[in-house]
């Protein structure tokens, strides 16, 4: 019985031991990823936006380095110019460069993604396990306000909040999280309501837990998986909604490296010249293609997820 | 001499559904003394969990305790007049110090009363977290000596220095907000290390002294990993970590096939006795009832209607719903199985008087106007039946 012995080397092998099955798991949840290609491409296209975003300042080097999400501006002619040596995809309307907008828009991709879903996340954990755990009144009143938001369109929502908030960034973001956590939060409460007639709470009441200690300790750990997988596929969504938001010109302010603003640039040039209507296609495909294999990454991403987090589909 | 332990006194509980107030208890009496293990028995929906429930006071909305008393003898010293304490009357916190640590329950359903996050070790470790802080913070420091008397370098001495003097700075003073934050602070990693190693020493004594062999490789399992019969062991180990005055024992054995709830029996009668505290003994099985249970009493729609010592019982029942109970057992050489006719009542809208009045061949005209009381019929053996109060007139 030494488990706990004090000598260096039995505190190694303990922790080898208490590691073992946590590192057998952590096996079995990479083949799992491994065996399934679209868990790998969503991966992959992650980790590859993952590092165009760290490396922004060194695959373009910003030109005013006080102000590096400003994009450059090769002179000031509408017409969109082709890719050349100079700009490896071109210009796109104003002369702004394509390539460095998509390459720093990857960052204002994941602050965006990352931002919103995280406090979307933390208000609706908070706001649904209150309303799902106590019930009566308290859940009466948060579900009503939750309902309240989910009868309005959630686009239609998000603008008139933008509008009213005035046109940035920050603010689209913020009119995406009141958009965006009634349905988090409804969620939970459904996990939570089931979840805590389950026995063991009752046990946990029995050995003197506290309500705080019985919801975060016993009751969110067997009932945040879904909301888990929700948000890592959110975080494409919540990107896509913004980039509509640019889109309409109710985003970043001109000029800022932005997606959905550069395809917004080419509001009018999706079509060409008579005789020629591709003539312009790098200003709508390429930033269209980074938004496309961003939301398509996050989403494969988050169909791994499930098959790994859910415990019925884990095992099968 | 034996001393009460626990006395409910006329214990009340409704609930209020969209249907109607269902009247689940209507003033229960029960008495549970030292040492003994009192057999609750009855059907299903006769108010056995219910009464349960409201001694830890764990009914929830839309349930509500009306009215009664239930008198409980803390084990530690406290500010009351004898130790003895009306729970109901006490505050939630308070109830919440006396949950798992003064009285405890082992559930009906293993598999679902533990949950399937957490190791065995975690849900053990849990009641010593809440309970025993001090026990644990001592036992750190103990721990922490023995390393320093250990240690040869000596800025390794000087650092097991400073968490002794945090560790007894925590056992002076244990609600302290430093103590509280040092819990959640990314450097307090170290400090909860050392109480979750001490408790987890004591889960794995504790799963020893249940007898199961090989505790040390246990306590790493989660629940899914264990067999029916061991996981209702770590339930009673659970039940049984701060050692409670009283235990609760919630049909304990009703999911287990019959070798495995032979060895659970043995199981808590062993450590009753080692132990000294007081059983009540919920169950709807008159088997088990006879081989654990000092004293029986009998429910039937939320009124106790029979209290007595077990063999009394069986030898000499006296209530015409114990009579019935025990004719419908089946044994050895009886070819039918008697039932008793009737349902169980609506307990919306119970029958007035004696609730067992309706189905009962002895009713007399007043057992459908007058609730019979609880009263002494023979030596130790409280009867509620008017019938035997007309007859030995």
């Amino acid at each position: 019985m030494n488990f706990f012995s004090l000598s260096s080397k039995g505190k190694w092998e303990d922790l080898k031991k208490a590691t073992r099955p946590r590192l057998k798991e952590l096996k079995f949840s990479f083949n799992r990823i491994r065996k399934s290609p679209l868990s790998l491409v969503g991966f992959s296209l992650i980790i590859l936006f993952a590092l165009i975003a760290l490396m922004a300042p060194y695959l373009a080097p910003p030109k005013y380095p006080h102000n590096p999400y400003q994009i450059p501006r090769y002179g000031y002619s509408a017409t969109p110019k082709p890719p050349s040596q100079t700009n490896f995809f071109g210009t796109t309307e104003g002369q702004y460069d394509i390539y460095y907008g998509v390459v720093w828009g990857t960052r204002t991709a994941f602050r965006i993604g990352f931002m919103v879903v995280g406090t979307i996340l933390l208000i609706g954990i908070i706001l649904g396990s209150i309303s799902g755990y106590y019930g009566g009144v308290v859940d009466e009143i948060i579900m009503r306000v939750v309902d309240t938001f989910m009868s309005l369109p959630t686009l239609i929502l998000a603008m008139a909040l933008v509008t009213a908030l005035g046109h940035s960034l920050d603010n689209v973001m913020k009119a995406l999280i009141i958009v965006g956590w009634p349905a988090y939060a409804r969620l939970i409460r459904g996990d939570i309501l089931s979840v805590r007639e389950e026995q063991y709470v009752e046990a946990a009441r029995a050995v003197g837990c506290s309500d705080f200690f019985i919801i975060t300790k016993h009751v969110l750990p067997n009932a945040i998986y879904p909301l888990l997988i929700m948000a890592s596929l959110d975080i494409g969504a919540m990107v896509l909604t913004a980039a509509a938001l640019s889109f309409l010109g109710l985003g970043a302010p001109v000029g800022y490296a932005d997606w959905g603003q550069m395809i917004s640039f080419a509001r009018n040039w999706i079509v060409g010249p008579p005789g020629n209507p591709l003539a312009y296609w790098y200003t709508v495909a390429i930033p269209g293609l980074f938004i496309l294999l961003f939301v398509l990454g996050w989403n494969l991403l988050g169909d791994a997820f499930r098959d790994i987090l859910d415990p019925k589909l884990r095992r099968r | 001499m034996t001393e009460k332990i626990l006395e409910i006194k006329e214990l009340k509980t409704n609930f209020y559904t969209y249907e109607g107030v269902v009247k689940a208890l209507d003033g229960i009496q029960l008495e549970v003394n030292q040492g003994e293990t009192v057999g609750l028995v009855g059907e299903t929906g006769c108010g056995k969990s219910v009464t349960s429930l409201s001694i830890l006071r764990l009914i929830l909305p839309p349930g509500r305790i009306e009215k009664g008393k239930i008198i409980f003898k803390l084990k530690q010293q406290s500010r009351f007049k004898d130790n003895y304490v009306d729970l109901l009357s006490q505050s939630e916190k308070f109830m919440r110090t006396i949950r798992g640590n003064e009285i405890s329950m082992i559930f009906q359903e293993a598999s679902s009363a533990l949950n399937p996050v957490y190791t065995v070790d975690e849900q053990i470790s849990e009641s010593f977290l809440l309970h025993q802080k001090s026990q644990l913070y001592q036992e750190a420091i103990r721990e922490i000596d023995q390393e320093i008397n250990q240690a040869r370098i000596s800025w390794k001495k000087r650092t097991l220095g400073l968490e002794k003097t945090i560790f007894q700075a925590l056992l002076n003073n244990q609600t302290s907000l430093p103590a509280k934050i040092l819990g959640f602070l990314p450097g307090g990693w170290k400090y909860r290390g050392r109480i979750k190693r001490q408790a987890r020493k004591k889960s794995i004594e504790i799963l020893a002294q249940l007898g199961i062999a090989n505790p040390e490789n246990i306590v790493d399992r989660y629940p899914h990993e264990l067999s029916g019969g061991m996981q209702q062991r770590v339930v009673i180990a659970m039940a049984l970590a701060c050692n409670p005055n009283l235990l609760i024992a919630d049909e304990p054995t009703s999911n287990l096939d019959v070798t495995i709830q032979a060895q659970i029996l043995d199981l808590i009668r062993d450590l009753k006795r080692k132990f000294k505290s007081s059983v009540l003994f919920i169950t709807h099985d008159l088997g088990v009832v006879a081989e654990m249970c000092d004293r029986v009493a009998v429910m039937y729609a939320g009124n106790i209607c029979e209290i007595a010592e077990v063999k009394e019982l069986f030898r000499n029942p006296l209530h015409p719903y114990t009579k019935a109970l025990l004719n419908a057992v089946p044994r050895g050489g009886k070819t039918k199985l008697e039932s008793i006719e009737g349902n169980v009542p609506n307990l919306i809208n119970p029958p007035s008087g004696c609730r067992f009045h309706p189905r009962c061949a002895l009713a007399l005209s007043v057992c459908s106007q007058v609730n019979p009381p609880l009263l002494e019929r023979a030596k130790e053996h409280f009867l509620a039946c008017h019938y035997y109060g007309e007859k030995n007139k």
